[in-house]
């Protein structure tokens, strides 16, 4: 008690954060019931009637459920495999960069995708991949034939990877770029005295020095990996490529929300936040056992 | 003052700032019903009587409203048309647009909020989540404010205010109602047919190899497009002899008395038609951006810049085509496809629509709903010319003694359909199908001479009708439960992808019929046909 009363400037500056996480994060926790109840809006949670587990019922049995898992867990993976790595690279790459105009113009160029929303960037992709689109445009103009790649379901989880790459990478840099800038400049100057290159003081330096930060992401990124991208892929999908790129949350959106079946929108919703709770937790556990510092 | 001092002060008042700021996240930001302009005390449950309304009205009317636009999504608040209308309605509307592709899956998301807006546009009670919502509540009912207004009234026919009356005899929902003989045409570049020696196309068959004949003169050009979504090509559904997207006769019914109704994937026609654009598609006859072009105006652009020699669209854009073309290529000739006869022997016609194209919604919360009313029955009476004619010089000129709409290309931007629809409500059944108010839109928009060819292939489109069976009041239990689902999980993919996906083929079409019958659609047919006791076909 005595040293709450020692430290209360330092507790009053943190209740309000506390409070906007009990606000905001904790007390919604009890619309988690609507995953239990036929809830309809206008009567309030409450008063909607309990079904028990039928929402859970309703998804479960879905013949497309194993399709939806798997196109989730697929574009999720291959987002991981070959999108995590894109901006802790730029970032290195960036951070070599010494003409300060040149760094801060590829920066804000590469930025500049992340403030674009999937409406605005998914039109600007058509226009370039569809069957009207710039790409075509050329291949007609060079006597080729044209790829409709806008309807093609091999080419669509490639398409979903690449665009969400080319939206997000430039803005994921900058937590690289900004742990970059805490390495001590010291050990550099030592390990040119070593007779290091550049690559050599990437991998010996650099990347151990923002290590963690990788490691931190990794967690959070492993934590979403039932968010394959509601938004884009309701964007870029059209009916031929349902069979690759319907995932959890587009069927959701139809059968759920489109029909005003928002429990069942809670209960996938529930279902997700379970499996990211125990895939953070795992994933925490392994990379501290790998001796790495993990978030708790 | 020391730094000890400082820093406290700057504690607290950092803490402060932020709890304010939380709090401030926290609240709502709807005005407090008291202090909301136009509010006149009225519960919403009872409609004061018209001699009470005459002393408010110097009180401009206010009130949100959300509807789906039609037309470009380019609306802007306060142009000069709202500003005229809010002046000449004393009204103040807070209007937010949504384009009708994506407005029933928005209104959705809006509705799932539990906070909805004043005026709201909706599919109406014959779709069960709405029935459902009116049960709960969340709507006004309106059948006093009907009879105060009887402008309003007098809008809709009395058999579609008795399909929309509930059990307990109250009404909720003010339909937006329409002709519902509105044919799909197919416009064609007659200039071109004639070049190739191409006769016009009497059969699906003969349309068919006009479009190879077209493809194999000019690579470049897209023998045939279609509006938007599969609607476009309404006027070729019908040669195949079924309702699109409406339950009709199951496969070998009498058409005019049968005793089993179905939905439209489950007859024969059905699937021909769907494998019949397929073929087209997979032959490169087909526009290869149809079902895939996100933007809403794809086809109808190709078209009037003289990239597609077939245009697929519903009727009502034949001034806005034909003036477009005559702008872009006076010497291009421009000619309606008749209906044509289908692989069997159909003849084609017309998928009659609904008696309504959704509607409006009053929630229950609104402050002065007999003030909405109040400006709903202006626009039908008094302000009846703003509203059909917009003001003069800007959006219709006088000849003749005759108001003529100007064609949107010939407004100033500020005129433009996409700064009037946002601000419309309902028209008047009496208006649905007047023939001189749409020669005044030929003649308006400066294609008058194609007037009488219209007119001719609408009538002609019109003997033949593949209406809707389905009563719409009638629901199925386990369409309830389950039907969404079901189409999902089974048929979808199937439907959706049959055109465009090269990889599905009829026999994919079967099994997924196959399944979703056992799954649950038989039921849903079953039940519906036993609920339904009048199956005859519906006339119009």
């Amino acid at each position: 008690m005595q040293n709450i009363w020692k430290w209360r400037y330092f507790y009053l500056l943190l209740t309000p954060t506390v409070l906007y996480f009990i606000i905001f994060s904790y007390i919604p926790f009890y619309g988690v019931v609507i995953a239990f109840k036929n809830f309809q809006p206008f009567l309030g949670i409450w008063d909607s009637p309990w079904i028990g587990l039928k929402n859970f019922e309703t998804m479960f049995s879905s013949v497309k459920f194993p399709e939806l898992i798997r196109n989730t867990v697929l574009i999720s993976l291959y987002r991981l495999i070959f999108g995590f790595p894109v901006p802790i690279l730029f970032a290195l790459l960036l951070n070599e960069v010494r003409a300060i105009w040149f760094k801060r113009t590829v920066q804000t160029i590469t930025y500049f995708p992340h403030f674009l929303s999937w409406v605005v960037f998914g039109g600007i992709i058509f226009n370039v991949i569809g069957p009207s689109g710039i790409i075509n445009l050329v291949l007609d103009k060079l006597g080729l034939e044209t790829i409709n790649m806008a309807a093609n379901p091999d080419l669509f989880r490639p398409l979903v990877v690449i665009t969400g790459i080319l939206k997000e990478f430039g803005w994921a840099a900058i937590i690289y770029l900004a742990a970059l800038t805490g390495i001590d400049p010291h050990l550099y100057e030592a390990v040119k005295v070593d007779g290091a290159g550049k690559l050599r003081q990437i991998w010996h330096i650099t990347l151990p020095g923002i290590r963690p930060m990788i490691a931190m992401l990794l967690i959070l990124q492993l934590a979403s990996v039932l968010d394959a991208g509601f938004e884009q892929i309701l964007i870029l999908s059209n009916p031929v490529v349902y069979g690759v790129g319907d995932i959890i949350d587009t069927y959701v959106y139809r059968v759920g929300l489109l029909e005003s079946n928002y429990g069942l929108a809670t209960a996938v919703g529930l279902f997700k936040g379970v499996i990211a709770a125990i895939l953070i937790v795992s994933a925490n556990h392994i990379i501290r056992r790998t001796g790495e510092k993990s978030l708790w | 003052m020391n730094k000890q001092m400082v820093t406290k002060q700057g504690v607290f008042l950092l803490v402060f700032i932020m709890v304010v700021t939380l709090l401030a996240a926290c609240s709502g930001n709807k005005e407090k019903e008291s202090e909301k302009p136009g509010n006149s005390g009225d519960s919403g449950n009872s409609a004061s009587t018209p001699a009470e309304t005459k002393g408010e009205t110097e009180k401009p009317v206010k009130f949100s409203y959300v509807r789906p636009v039609w037309g470009a999504a380019t609306y802007t608040k306060g142009g000069p048309y709202e500003k005229e209308l809010f002046k000449q309605g004393n009204v103040e509307i807070d209007a937010q647009i949504i384009p009708v592709t994506e407005y029933d899956q928005k209104i959705m998301t809006i509705i799932s909020s539990g906070d909805i807006p004043d005026v709201l546009w909706a599919l109406g009670p014959t779709d069960k989540k709405f029935k459902d919502m009116q049960d709960q509540g969340a709507f006004m009912k309106i059948n006093d404010y009907l009879d105060k207004y009887p402008a309003v009234k007098a809008a809709v026919p009395q058999s579609v205010w008795d399909t929309l009356t509930d059990e307990k005899g109250d009404i909720y929902f003010i339909p937006n109602v329409s002709n519902p003989l509105i044919p799909i045409f197919m416009y064609y570049r007659k200039d071109i047919f004639e070049k190739l020696g191409i006769a016009e196309p009497k059969t699906t068959k003969e349309l068919e190899e006009a479009l190879v004949k077209i493809k194999q003169s000019d690579s470049k050009l897209i023998p045939l497009t279609a509006q938007d979504t599969i609607w476009g090509l309404g006027a070729l559904s019908t040669s195949f002899g079924f309702p699109h997207y409406a339950w009709g006769p199951a496969n070998g019914e009498n058409t005019d008395n049968p005793q089993k109704i179905v939905p439209w994937y489950l007859t024969k026609g059905g699937k021909d038609y769907y494998f019949y654009l397929k073929n087209l598609k997979t032959r490169g006859l087909l526009d290869n951006e149809f079902l895939i072009a996100k933007n809403w105006d794809h086809a109808k652009q190709k078209f009037t810049t003289g990239k597609a020699a077939v245009l697929g669209i519903n009727w009502g854009y034949g001034p806005e085509i034909l003036s477009s073309m005559k702008k872009t290529n006076p010497s291009a000739k421009i000619g309606i496809l008749p209906p044509l006869e289908g692989p069997d022997g159909t003849m084609g016609g017309i998928r009659p629509f609904g008696a309504w194209d959704r509607g409006m919604y009053i929630s229950s919360k609104m402050s002065d709903p007999d003030g909405f009313f109040r400006f709903l029955n202006w626009t039908l009476t008094d302000g009846s010319d703003l509203r059909r004619y917009g003001i003069e010089g800007k959006t219709y000129k006088v000849e003749d003694g005759k108001k003529l709409l100007l064609a949107d290309d010939d407004r100033e931007a500020d005129y433009k359909n996409g700064q009037i629809e946002p601000v419309r409500f309902i028209n008047p059944m009496s208006e649905a199908l007047d023939w001189e108010s749409e020669e005044a839109k030929y003649k308006g928009a400066g294609v008058g001479e194609f007037f009488a060819d219209a007119k001719a292939k609408f009538d002609t489109y019109n003997q033949v009708q593949y209406p809707e069976y389905r009563n719409p009041t009638i629901f199925s239990p386990v369409e309830i439960e389950k039907g969404a689902q079901i189409y999902n999980d089974y048929l979808q993919t199937v439907i959706d992808g049959a055109i465009i996906n090269d990889k599905i083929t009829e026999k994919d079409w079967d099994a997924a019929i196959d399944k979703y019958l056992k799954a649950g659609g038989q039921n849903i047919v079953d039940e519906v046909n036993a609920l339904q006791k009048n199956k005859n076909k519906p006339k119009y």
